[in-house]
């Protein structure tokens, strides 16, 4: 299987708005995806097309390889998810709620919820009702819910909101581990760049309804990298004297004599003069500025994710 | 199936709406029972039956209570996966829809005849505290199997509140509307429309003072099609209805 989700020209009108806009979402076998937008964007509409829970106004689902629309119900028992708002019945205990679905599911290992409790860190509070429980630990019990049939895709929306910073740091590495150890392909939207950043391996970008980007994170960083753009009238020597004098070797040339440097930008100065002593002409230095906040920013329009 | 209806009970544990209903399962028979012994004691000649305490608390049941409780009950029991959010964990688990409205008005029955068989015990006790008299077996054989049909003509308007509940998602539409057709059936009551209005046919059905002058069938076939109609519709919604 090439592809755990893939979705084609996927839609959700709302009257005239556009709340998901012909979308083309791919993810791939075991990795993380995040799926970045901010709020309104359209996050949680995918997903709850993604779960059934909405029918698409147009486009085309196809989850393990198989049409959703007609495998619905063979599909999403091998799918664990959270969802905005999914809620818990605030009269029973953690163990009795999450019994409700053991129950459901039909799973017949008999630790399938101590285990799951304790991978959460709610067991000492098993017998709590959740009617008491706070957002954070109602969040992990969310969490331990999506994973207790041991599930080959989660799809968890803004898995980390309403955590404080130890919570969060704990779900992520929560994440980290579901995936590297248990293979577990990872679908998760979140509206903060750092948090997708520190765990997606590709990267997708709604805005306003439409992906505005999907992209590989390690080609994203590439992209994104800092550099020192130089502009010089002779490159091939610029080259030459980059590597032989500084030890530089991460550049790459563009045309118009344009050379970007990745590393050493505290040598500036000093390659300038050296420049300036070999009679190569430096028409311009400049620092880029680009960082991937700056990048996102630019994608949804100037304003900040996060 | 049997595992939706087993968590159908898993759920009602430390909930308050049972207890509650329980509580409204009582005040017929208690209300009733002080309003004849305060009757006695205006009337001290006349007996305290137990045949009048069953047939006061009955008529309190058929008449306002029970679709009202019945309602609170229904819109509980529909509402609640709305209200607490739990439904887009049902749906995904995936419990189909069809399956988990079927599962619900079978908990439906089984919670009201239970509040129905409670109120029949609640009239045997207090009729025993109180000293009423004519404690006969077959008086509490067919009171019994009264409250029991009761219970299922009652259930069997329920689905109508069920579509209501779904429709509007919220608690007031279904009581409001259950309010209006209490209303309406002490209007129609004394009128020959007594067989026709879904909402009187229980009386009419289960109260032997009550005489149609069309036959019985028309009635069943109404409160029948009232059940049907109403439960397809709410499965058809449902069914493609979108949830947010
Ligand atoms: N049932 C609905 N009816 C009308 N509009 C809706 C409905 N559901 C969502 N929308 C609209 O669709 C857009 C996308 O909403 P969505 O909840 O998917 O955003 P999101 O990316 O999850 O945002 P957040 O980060 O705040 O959770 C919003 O403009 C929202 O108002
Ligand atoms: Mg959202």
């Amino acid at each position: 299987m090439e592809r755990i989700i893939e979705t084609e020209n996927l839609s959700k009108h709302y009257g005239l708005q556009k709340a998901v806009n012909r979308i083309n979402i791919t993810v791939r076998p075991g990795e993380i995806y995040g799926f970045l937008g901010r709020n309104g964007a359209g996050k949680t509409t995918t997903i709850r097309m993604l779960l059934g829970l909405i029918k698409p106004s147009e486009g085309v689902i196809k989850i393990f390889g198989e049409d959703f629309s007609e495998n619905k119900r063979e599909i999403l028992k091998r799918i664990g998810s959270t969802i905005e708002f999914s809620g818990f019945y605030s009269n029973l205990s953690a163990v009795d709620n999450l019994k409700v679905n053991t129950t459901l599911i039909g799973i017949k290992k008999k630790d399938a919820i101590k285990d799951v409790l304790n991978i959460v860190g709610l067991y000492e509070e098993r017998n709590k009702t959740v009617g008491n429980y706070s957002l954070g630990m109602k969040q992990r019990l969310g969490i331990a819910r999506a994973i207790l049939h041991d599930p080959e895709l989660l799809i968890l929306d803004e898995p980390t909101n309403g955590l404080d910073p130890v919570g969060i740091k704990d779900i992520r590495k929560l994440i980290k581990t579901l995936a590297k150890k248990k293979k577990i392909t990872i679908f998760m939207s979140s509206h903060i760049l750092s948090e997708v950043e520190q765990l997606a391996d590709t990267i997708g970008v709604i805005h306003q309804g439409s992906l505005v980007e999907e992209i590989n994170f390690e080609e994203l960083r590439k992209k994104n990298r800092r550099y020192i753009e130089l502009k010089v009238s002779d490159d091939a020597r610029t080259v030459l004297l980059l590597e032989n004098e500084f030890g530089i070797e991460d550049y790459e040339v563009y045309p118009e004599e344009t050379i970007r440097i990745y590393t050493d930008h505290d040598k500036v100065a000093r390659i300038n003069k050296a420049l300036v002593n070999e009679e190569i002409e430096v028409s311009g230095i400049r620092l880029s500025e680009d960082n991937l906040e700056d990048y996102f920013v630019k994608l949804t329009e100037g304003e900040v994710i996060g | 199936m049997a595992n939706v209806i087993y968590t159908e009970i898993l759920k009602m544990k430390k909930s308050r709406m049972f207890l509650l209903s329980l509580l409204g399962g009582i005040v017929s028979p208690l209300l009733n029972f002080f309003m004849l012994l305060a009757y006695h004691q205006q009337n001290p000649d006349e007996t305290l039956t137990m045949e009048s305490l069953f047939n006061q608390t009955h008529l309190f049941i058929v008449f306002l209570v029970g679709t009202l409780l019945f309602a609170l009950i229904t819109t509980y029991l529909f509402n609640r996966e709305f209200e607490e959010d739990t439904l887009k964990n049902l749906l995904t688990i995936p419990v189909g829809r069809t399956q988990l409205v079927l599962s619900k008005l079978f908990i439906l029955i089984i919670w009201i005849e239970i509040i129905m068989i409670y109120s029949f015990f609640m009239v045997i006790l207090l009729g025993f505290i109180g000293g009423f008299e004519g404690f006969q077996t077959n008086l509490l054989f067919l009171s019994f199997k009264k409250y029991i049909f009761t219970g299922f003509l009652l259930f069997l308007l329920t689905p109508v509140i069920i579509l209501i509940t779904i429709l509007f998602r919220s608690y007031i539409p279904s009581i409001a509307f259950s309010i209006f057709a209490t209303l309406g059936t002490l209007i129609i009551m004394n009128s020959k429309y007594i067989a026709f209005y879904p909402w009187s046919i229980p009386v009419l059905m289960t109260m032997n003072s009550q005489q149609s002058e069309y036959p019985i069938l028309f009635s069943w076939l109404i409160i029948i099609g009232v059940f049907i109609i109403s439960l397809t519709t709410t499965l058809i919604y449902f069914n493609k209805t979108d949830i947010d």
